[in-house]
């Protein structure tokens, strides 16, 4: 019996040693150069599951962004962007793991880089953006409908009580009184700044000439090249020549860094998924206390 | 002399789970980070390995299938085995050669035409208690208790 434990001992120890020496082999291997990561859809905290497909999450494009800076053999991050924008915090967290990368990140811009989403390719080294694209948008709302002439059609009265000013600032039952419009306006147009400021500094221009683009328009891609918010006109080749200029390479490898959904990911979603339909639908006739901010 | 038994169906299972979280959790360790890369490695689709994915898969399969060959040839008894109380001998009822040890394992690579014994093994262990694997290298796996008393 002690010969047998001896043994098997023995045996599992050579092993691990010799898995050990094999991946320390593997490990210096080529398993390609170049991250590429995907920002599809609005720009959301988290995803909301498998059931919100047009959704992306800054948490998981985080996550990638830092597992790239943490590989030795990723020479540069291709952020491939297709996204109208999302919420600002959202979209403040890729935008500072952006910039904050160790790697040369080049934004691709294919349909749409609007608000937040451009925000993201703002702090890139450099955009790349199809002529035709659809760009810039830098602005922030917060509108909502506003029910209360149409309960006060059924004579549905909204009773508030309320024990602070503006805690139910932005409810739909009520219109909004003139201070809580200044209100929420200063807080749309703080944002703004910010984001204006956050541009500018990414881009290396003026606060004054990003403020003047920053009226909420979106550009071609074409006319953001000619107003200095996009570097290059051009697709996926453009953005690879980049790379390969900046980081020596002859060729590009990549490596694709996205989230990868379990099967238990993918039952917890479709149960959110049913949960948050349900949930928005009865929610929604019931109760909407916030302005929903985006960029 | 008593004769020997074939194991049940549910002790292999049991043994061949062991096994794999042996390896999983053991073995395996180290190639951790580098299989997350190589999965991620744009190349890669799950019938058509390419480039490093061939390679480690192979390194992998090889490591297996070197746990599985030494346990068996050196103590009849893998650790699930032991655990489960069974035991893989020649069909004469003998300790197993090396060749056998290591022609029963080869079901462990991940490439035609061993990935039918993936589907045949099972077969031929719920149909005949013995995998098609076993048939072909001349080997069996027994309850221990019979082994002991020979």
């Amino acid at each position: 019996m002690e010969g047998k434990i001896k043994i098997t001992i023995a045996i599992i120890i050579s092993l691990f040693i010799l898995s050990w020496l094999v991946a320390s082999l593997f490990s210096q291997g080529d398993f390609g150069n170049v991250a590429h990561i995907k920002i599809s859809g609005a720009i959301m905290s988290e995803s909301g599951g498998f059931l919100n497909s047009g959704v992306v999450s800054s948490s998981d494009i985080v996550d990638s962004i830092k597992k790239a800076n943490a590989d030795s053999s990723i020479k540069a991050i291709l952020l491939e962007i297709d996204s109208p924008g999302g919420t600002p915090v959202a979209s403040a967290e890729i935008a500072d793991a952006v910039k904050n990368s160790n790697k040369t990140v080049v934004a691709w811009i294919r349909e749409s880089g609007t608000s937040g989403a451009y925000w993201v390719a703002s702090s890139a080294y450099k955009i790349v953006a199809h002529p035709l694209s659809i760009t810039g948008s830098i602005g922030v709302y917060g509108s909502y409908l506003d029910f209360s002439g149409l309960l006060g059609r059924f004579n549905i009265t909204y009773e508030r009580m309320i024990a602070g000013d503006y805690k139910d600032i932005g409810s739909p039952y009520k219109p909004l009184t003139d201070s809580e419009r200044k209100s929420l306006q200063n807080t749309l147009d703080l944002m703004h700044e910010y984001f204006i400021q956050s541009v500018a500094e990414n881009r290396n221009m003026s606060v004054d000439s990003v403020r003047k683009l920053a009226n909420g328009k979106f550009y071609l891609g074409m006319e953001a090249k000619n107003l200095g918010l996009v570097d290059f006109l051009g697709g996926k080749e453009v953005a690879e020549e980049i790379i390969k200029k900046r980081e020596n390479l002859k060729e590009i490898n990549y490596v694709e860094y996205e989230k990868k959904s379990s099967i238990f990911d993918i039952f917890a979603g479709m149960m959110n998924g049913f949960g948050f339909s349900f949930g928005k639908g009865f929610a929604n006739g019931i109760v909407q206390n916030q302005a929903n901010i985006k960029t | 002399m008593p004769k020997l038994i074939l194991c049940s169906t549910w002790k292999r299972l049991g043994a061949f789970v062991f096994d794999l979280l042996i390896m999983d959790f053991l073995l395996l360790y180290p190639f951790n980070n580098i299989a997350e890369k190589a999965a991620n490695a744009i190349n890669y689709s799950f019938l058509a390995y390419q480039g490093p994915m061939t390679q480690l898969i192979i390194a992998v399969s090889i490591i297996g299938i070197l746990y599985f060959t030494l346990f068996e040839y050196l103590l009849g008894q893998t650790v699930g085995k032991m655990l489960m109380r069974i035991v893989s001998v020649s069909a004469d009822d003998r300790r197993m050669s090396v060749m056998q040890a290591f022609g029963r394992n080869l079901f462990l690579l991940p490439f035609i035409p061993f990935v039918f014994l993936w589907v045949l093994d099972p077969i031929f262990i719920i149909w005949k208690r013995i995998s098609l694997s076993e048939m072909l290298t001349k080997t069996k796996t027994v309850e221990v208790e019979k082994w002991k008393a020979r």
